[in-house]
């Protein structure tokens, strides 16, 4: 509880009392430690992942241990785990000492738990219970840090306080609509496989990207900014170099995140004209992140008498990341540019930088100035902290570079057409070959980045030896200031003009200039909350307005309703993370449409809930793969992609466990159910046997092409395996029933998917299918029970 | 100040007399500077602001030829004559056949469609994996040089092999047919068991497209795709 008793002062006749002021240090205290801990977590299960792409054959128990299944946790412990627990160490230091007033301990020490819990939590489920609990546990942070502001006894709000205001109402509201997205914005997890998303297709996506991926920019990079704003300064001694580059700072981040989220969707199905909107707001936010890394950087600049001192080589170092980020998410919002490198590792080392360099260091750099001051000592360098830095600082830009060289190289393997007007590398697999060396390297820079660690951890501890036999409480003096008393007086920097002999207006004007509008803005934290949110509203209005476009347009060759198999089918691709490594949209680029067929339209993805067009290619788009090989090809490349008769040199698991499951009749139906508007309307049996009669169709195919009529002791007509087989070579066709008409209607923006389902299972349930089961058929599934 | 550590203990804040226009507000010791953007900033600033009023009446007021889809459609003609200029739109007939089975250059571009898009179930040299090895003398749905192109534009056995039309162009199904008949007897290593009939030799140049004898079979299943 803060403790505020009211200090006599023999000589204070001033109106406003001096009140003692106690700082709550254990808070900071633990959450620092939780952060070390996880980090050190999160390099071991980074680098399990990378190593399972570096060495694929380790992946051969698929669905419990592949790049697809660590990776996601990976990102979830270098999040959650490991900067959450940094940036609530630091901001609860520093705004209790911004506000001039202690935080609430019982709040706190549930959100330390509560958060612990949900870390754990998210590793294991990411059932939306896991994620109503994260809301949950964020809302006892924005009450914690609420309390503390609205009980302020300063009269307006530091940057570092307007930066975790952002952060507070942004995250919440960004969480909730990306939840409603079907897709995490977090490491592009789809957490509904068994329920459809709220929209389809190209609605999803633009969803997806407007608030799932701007999501970082408010659960990490707003908050970081908001603590290197507060210890770079402590940290020197010397001023921030500019409020007024702070303000730009902070509102062009806030004002266009959102906005600048289709940059992210150049050449995608995503109307022409939204892109270029994403794009001029890209380049604006970068142009404004840009200001902030000069401010930054300027006021790190002034400390030349700093070199020594870890915690300022630390922040120095995030500073840069920082200012490369920025210049490369510019530059990355280009159409051009985007065309080049989007879905290649060039935006892997675009996250990374972001998250290990700018926020991992920043953090860390945070951290080492702020443990020596909770655990109360002046023994603050050591040679492990000394070593930490550099082990660090060079761990993680071996990581970073690796991927950008890795991405340039993919993007030139794969777009690369020779003086003929033909691909350089024809095959996708070449280009996988070519970059599994880069692979090694990464594994060398997480192992530095967890010797780092481990060193840094270290040297808490050496820190920890020397605090005091018991702590003093942290107490300050602070005067309660006046609220009521307009601020546009005391602004910052009072104006030279005051006093010259010029026109009002030039002095209202200067004032203008001098950002006095919004240093009153500050003394009202609602209103700028509201502001905040306002600005993020409209983005999110934006993205979600209703999309004509969708389902309409000219014709696609390729769509058509799931059949309950394929649904199955896509509901195992979902589940497994293989969106992790696959995307589904062609783009109109000559290379693609050399390599994987014709470029994506709208009505292709107008059945898909959620929208699987995803971010990074480490395996060749999927969006025309149906049809392209056969059956047999499919099933031994599941069994084992490195078959010499699959894709040799392929980083793919083995999906071998899958073949040996059995396809669950019943669960199909369910799962159909789910899909449909009026589950009511799904006739158990019918779905059955049109499931039936698909799979049928298939494994006779697979048979005819010299395929096994067993896997082990099980029928090969009994595997889950066939449903995967069925979505797989479904995706761009036009369906099993073939018939041109299965193109989504113009104008049925919102397709009702019982009645196609429903469509395509009454036309399967007759004679239709792709290829007529041969003769043969009824003598092989004798004995099968129907 | 509010700043108690390393050394704790009470210390005043400095801005507690900040309540005239002489002093400058201070947070916890932290001073705001004055520091002004760099002109490069604005300048950058200023063509970021006004390059949309450029470019989106440029690229989407709807002036024909400059959307994305549209370039992508003039980029991929250019593509297209860019491979084909000099042989222009071929017709699968024998002699086109036989043609281009003896140019090099163009082999190679049926090579080119083939790595694309062939060898994940023919193998690299053409050796068989899921499909059948081309490189022996033996085939399924083949007698004649013409019917690789059918197989290829229709498909065979069920859809084991996928028809071609509409995903490849019909000069890219006719060279990669001349790389597939270029492949027979080059025997490559590994290569998968005999399937199929052995059928007459490819006709050379000279030659005119003879009926060749060998009827007393007929191909599997190569008309059974439609």
């Amino acid at each position: 509880m803060p403790t505020t008793a009211p200090l006599p002062l023999p000589d204070a006749p001033a109106p406003a009392a001096v009140e003692r002021v106690r700082y709550d240090e254990d808070l900071p205290r633990f959450f620092l430690t939780t952060m070390v801990l996880w980090g050190v977590i999160a390099a071991v299960v980074w680098l399990a992942a990378i190593a399972m792409l570096a060495v694929p054959t380790w992946q051969e128990t698929a669905s419990q241990l592949s790049f697809a299944s660590l990776r996601p946790l990976a990102v979830r412990l270098l999040v959650f785990g490991f900067l959450s627990n940094g940036l609530f160490a630091a901001s609860y230091f520093a705004l209790q000492r911004l506000t001039s007033n202690g935080l609430q301990q019982a709040l706190g020490g549930m959100h330390l738990w509560g958060w612990q819990a949900f870390v754990v939590l998210s590793l294991v489920t990411s059932h939306w219970l896991s994620q109503m609990f994260f809301l949950a546990i964020w809302l006892l942070y924005a009450a914690n840090v609420g309390s503390m502001i609205s009980g302020r006894r300063r009269r307006g709000l530091f940057i570092t306080s307007w930066f975790v205001v952002a952060s507070l109402v942004a995250t919440p509201l960004l969480y909730v609509l990306s939840m409603l997205s079907g897709v995490n914005g977090l490491a592009g997890v789809i957490h509904a496989a068994d329920q459809p998303s709220w929209l389809s297709g190209t609605d999803d996506a633009l969803l997806y990207w407007a608030t799932g991926r701007s999501l970082l920019s408010f659960l990490i990079v707003a908050p970081v900014l908001g603590v290197l704003y507060y210890v770079i300064p402590k940290a020197t001694g010397k001023p921030i170099h500019s409020y007024r580059m702070a303000v730009i700072h902070f509102w062009s981040l806030v004002g266009l995140a959102v906005w600048a989220g289709p940059q992210n969707q150049h050449l995608t199905p995503l109307p022409a004209g939204l892109d270029s909107l994403g794009m001029f707001c890209g380049l604006l936010m970068a142009l404004g992140g840009l200001a902030g890394a000069i401010n930054l950087w300027r006021s790190l600049g002034m400390a030349r008498d700093m070199r020594d001192d870890t915690a300022v080589a630390f922040m120095r170092w995030s500073v840069v990341a920082y200012a490369v980020y920025v210049v490369d998410s510019g530059w990355l919002s280009l159409r051009q540019m985007s065309a080049s490198v989007q879905y290649t590792d060039w935006t892997v080392a675009n996250s990374q930088l972001m998250l290990l360099a700018f926020a991992g260091l920043g953090v860390l750099g945070a951290g080492t100035w702020i443990w020596p001051r909770l655990v109360q000592t002046n023994r603050v360098e050591s040679p492990a902290l000394f070593w930490s830095v550099r082990l660090l600082v060079i761990g993680v830009a071996i990581e970073v570079l690796t991927l950008y060289v890795a991405g340039y190289r993919q993007a030139t393997m794969l777009m690369g057409l020779d003086e003929t007007g033909r691909l350089t590398h024809p095959e996708f697999v070449d280009v996988v070959v070519a970059n599994t060396p880069l692979l090694w390297l990464r594994l060398a820079g997480w192992s530095i980045v967890l010797l780092g660690l481990l060193t840094y951890a270290v040297a808490l501890l050496r820190m920890h030896a020397g605090r005091p036999h018991t702590y003093q409480p942290a107490i300050a003096e602070a005067v309660r200031e006046d609220r009521g008393e307009p601020l546009a007086a005391t602004a910052p920097h009072p104006s030279p003009l005051r006093s010259a002999p010029v026109l009002e207006t030039a002095i209202k004007l200067d004032q203008w200039k001098q950002m006095r509008w919004h240093h009153d803005l500050e003394r009202f934290p609602v209103r700028m909350m509201f502001r905040v949110a306002i600005l993020l509203l409209i983005g999110i209005g934006m993205a979600l307005l209703p999309t004509p476009w969708q389902g309409s347009g000219e014709a696609s060759v390729a769509t058509h309703p799931y059949t309950p198999l394929e649904l199955a089918g896509r509901q195992i691709f979902v589940r497994e993370g293989c969106v992790q490594c696959h995307t589904q949209t062609v783009r109109p680029l000559v290379a693609e449409s050399i390599r994987y067929g014709d470029f994506s339209r709208p009505a292709d993805s107008v059945h898909d809930r959620p929208s699987l067009w995803g971010e990074r290619r480490v395996g060749p788009d999927l969006a025309r793969e149906g049809g392209k090989r056969s059956h047999l090809w499919h099933w031994q490349h599941l069994e084992n992609p490195r078959h010499e008769l699959a894709s040799p040199g392929s980083l793919m698991p083995a999906y071998d466990t899958l073949l040996d499951q059995p396809l669950d009749y019943e669960a199909i139906v369910a799962l159909t159910r789910r899909f449909a508007a009026q589950p009511d309307a799904v006739d158990t049996d019918a779905t059955i046997e049109a499931a039936k009669a698909q799979a049928e169709a298939i494994t006779a195919d697979l048979i005819a092409e010299g395929g096994p009529v067993y896997r082990g002791e099980r029928l090969v007509l009994e595997s889950r395996g066939l449903a995967l087989l069925a979505y797989l070579q479904g995706l761009g066709t036009s369906g099993v029933d073939a018939p041109a008409t299965a193109t989504e209607p113009p104008g049925s923006s919102t397709p009702s998917l019982p009645e196609q389902v429903t469509q395509s299972r009454r036309s399967m349930g007759g004679s239709e299918a792709r290829s007529n089961p041969p003769a043969m058929l009824p003598v092989l599934f004798i004995g099968v029970p129907q | 100040m509010t700043q108690s550590n390393p050394s704790p203990g009470p210390s005043k804040d400095s801005a507690a007399t900040a309540s005239d226009d002489s002093q400058p507000v201070v947070y916890d010791g932290i001073q705001l500077g004055d520091g002004s953007l760099p002109l490069w900033w604005k300048l950058l600033l200023g063509a970021i602001v006004i390059s949309p009023l450029l470019y989106f009446p440029y690229f989407h007021a709807g002036a024909a030829g400059r959307s994305p889809t549209e370039r992508f459609e003039t980029a991929l003609a250019a593509n297209s004559r860019l491979q084909f200029a000099e042989i222009g739109e071929l017709t699968a007939d024998e002699p086109t056949l036989v043609r281009f089975l003896g140019e090099p250059q163009w082999l190679s571009v049926g090579r080119s469609v083939f790595k694309t898009n062939c060898t994940q179930c023919h193998g690299i040299h053409g050796q068989g994996k899921v499909g059948p090895n081309l490189t022996d003398d033996q085939y399924k749905n083949v007698k004649h040089l013409e019917d690789i192109v059918t197989v290829l534009k229709k498909g065979a056995g069920q859809g084991q092999m996928p028809a071609w039309t509409g995903k490849l162009n019909e000069n890219e199904i006719i060279l990669v047919s001349c790389y597939v008949a270029s492949l027979r007897g080059t025997n490559a290593e590994g290569g998968k068991g005999a399937e199929g009939q052995s059928i007459a030799p490819w006709p050379t140049a000279s030659q005119a497209s003879a009926p060749t004898s060998n009827t007393e079979q007929t191909p599997e299943d190569s008309s059974d795709e439609s």
